[in-house]
């Protein structure tokens, strides 16, 4: 059986992408301005991320879903924090700084809190390997950075996170 | 000691807390027409990529065209004039090919087609769209051969996923071309390149050596 040149994007795939785009270009525009605070640069993160969101949209399997609202979310999160670091480079900014989404959490979860604890980059590849299912390959496509990259990245976030859990006395 | 588990139900719920804290967020932004413009290529981009299969793996490229002596075009205003119409964007991973001049609706396409193959492969598969045509070929061990050319389209672009690839300069006949090898097994190379008067791009990708794709890339001859 011949497996052939075939067209990706089908008339739901064609609509997929749009649908996306409008349900949540406000919301991303939103979430890159509460980092970078400033109306061009937030436009570029989310230009940037509807990139990454047409090169992976075979990952999205309902483009108007909490999941989906919640990918997007990370990948412009994601942008907005490689801008930011661009814009300081020239001065020293450590992964650890705290950039990104401001979370308040009130739960009893000692372990949620500790992950909305982390610094957004590592917060980021926890949620998407263990909220969303993504495997390391796939994360490192959607966030545009090497395998290994990705590898170290979920090394450090788990390190992080287990020190963050031996403060909270869960460990 | 945290559980694989545990780390997954505490993420779900880190993942619904951080939902619920933007959504107070207020959503009453006016974009640029700047970025609507962008935005508009991305989603045209978005509605034609193509994507290659090969009978082990299904492998995502793009397909492109070449702009060759992108330097020489920088300084030559006779060589910029020549081009016109075609772009490439260079991204992350992958390089994007497209046609931004005028679409002239009276032009008739061309037909092309490869007048040597290698021996054993026969067409089976053959796909027209928006000015952007692609033809398939097979040979008894189920290696694939695409030979697709773009002309006068402004709704279509052609990726190529450089990621893994050793780009090379080459050229068929007099005309520059690009040639992308990827050193795995299941991944086609890729040579790509345009007419003599600028208006078709060229692609051919297989699973064949440098020197094959430039023989196929010269015999092709218009119907």
């Amino acid at each position: 059986m011949f497996i052939y040149l075939e067209m990706i994007e089908g008339p739901e795939d064609r609509s997929k992408f749009e649908q996306v785009y409008h349900a949540y270009r406000e919301l991303m525009f939103c979430v890159a301005y509460q980092i970078l605070h400033h109306h061009q640069d937030a436009e570029d993160a989310v230009q940037h991320a509807f990139l990454k969101v047409a090169e992976n949209i075979k990952k999205i399997s309902e483009p108007v879903c909490p999941k989906t609202r919640s990918y997007v979310v990370i990948i412009v999160e994601n942008k907005a924090i490689d801008m930011l670091r661009d814009r300081k480079k020239h001065s020293t900014v450590e992964l650890d700084d705290n950039y990104g989404i401001s979370v308040y959490y009130d739960g009893d979860h000692a372990l949620t809190r500790c992950i909305l604890q982390l610094p957004a980059r590592y917060r980021e590849i926890i949620l998407l390997k263990y909220s969303h299912g993504y495997n390391l390959h796939e994360i490192s496509q959607i966030m545009g950075i090497s395998l290994s990259a990705a590898i170290k990245l979920d090394q450090r976030a788990k390190k992080k996170l287990q020190s963050l859990c031996e403060k909270e006395g869960l460990l | 000691m945290i559980s694989e588990e545990m780390l997954r139900n505490a993420a779900i719920e880190a993942d619904h807390v951080l939902m619920d804290s933007i959504s107070q967020l207020e959503e009453c932004h006016e974009f640029s027409p700047h970025f609507e413009h962008n935005m508009k290529r991305i989603i045209r981009r978005a509605k034609h990529p193509l994507l290659y299969g090969s009978l082990k793996k299904v492998a995502c490229f793009v397909m492109v065209l070449l702009i060759s002596g992108s330097v020489f075009l920088t300084v030559n205003v006779e060589a910029r004039d020549a081009f016109v119409g075609w772009l490439r964007e260079a991204y992350e991973m992958f390089f994007v090919y497209h046609y931004d001049g005028e679409y002239f609706e009276d032009q008739l396409p061309k037909q092309y087609h490869l007048s040597w193959l290698p021996e054993g492969y026969t067409e089976f598969e053959r796909f027209e769209d928006a000015g952007n045509t692609t033809i398939c070929y097979v040979d008894d061990s189920g290696h694939l051969l695409s030979f697709s050319y773009l002309q006068n389209s402004v709704d279509s672009a052609w990726y190529i996923d450089v990621e893994n690839a050793a780009k090379h300069s080459a050229h068929v006949g007099s005309v520059p071309a690009e040639v992308f090898i990827f050193h795995a097994s299941d991944v086609s190379n890729v040579i790509v390149w345009k007419s003599e008067d600028n208006n078709t791009l060229f692609r051919i990708t297989a699973f064949l050596e440098e020197a094959d794709l430039i023989r196929m890339a010269e015999s092709v001859t218009a119907s």
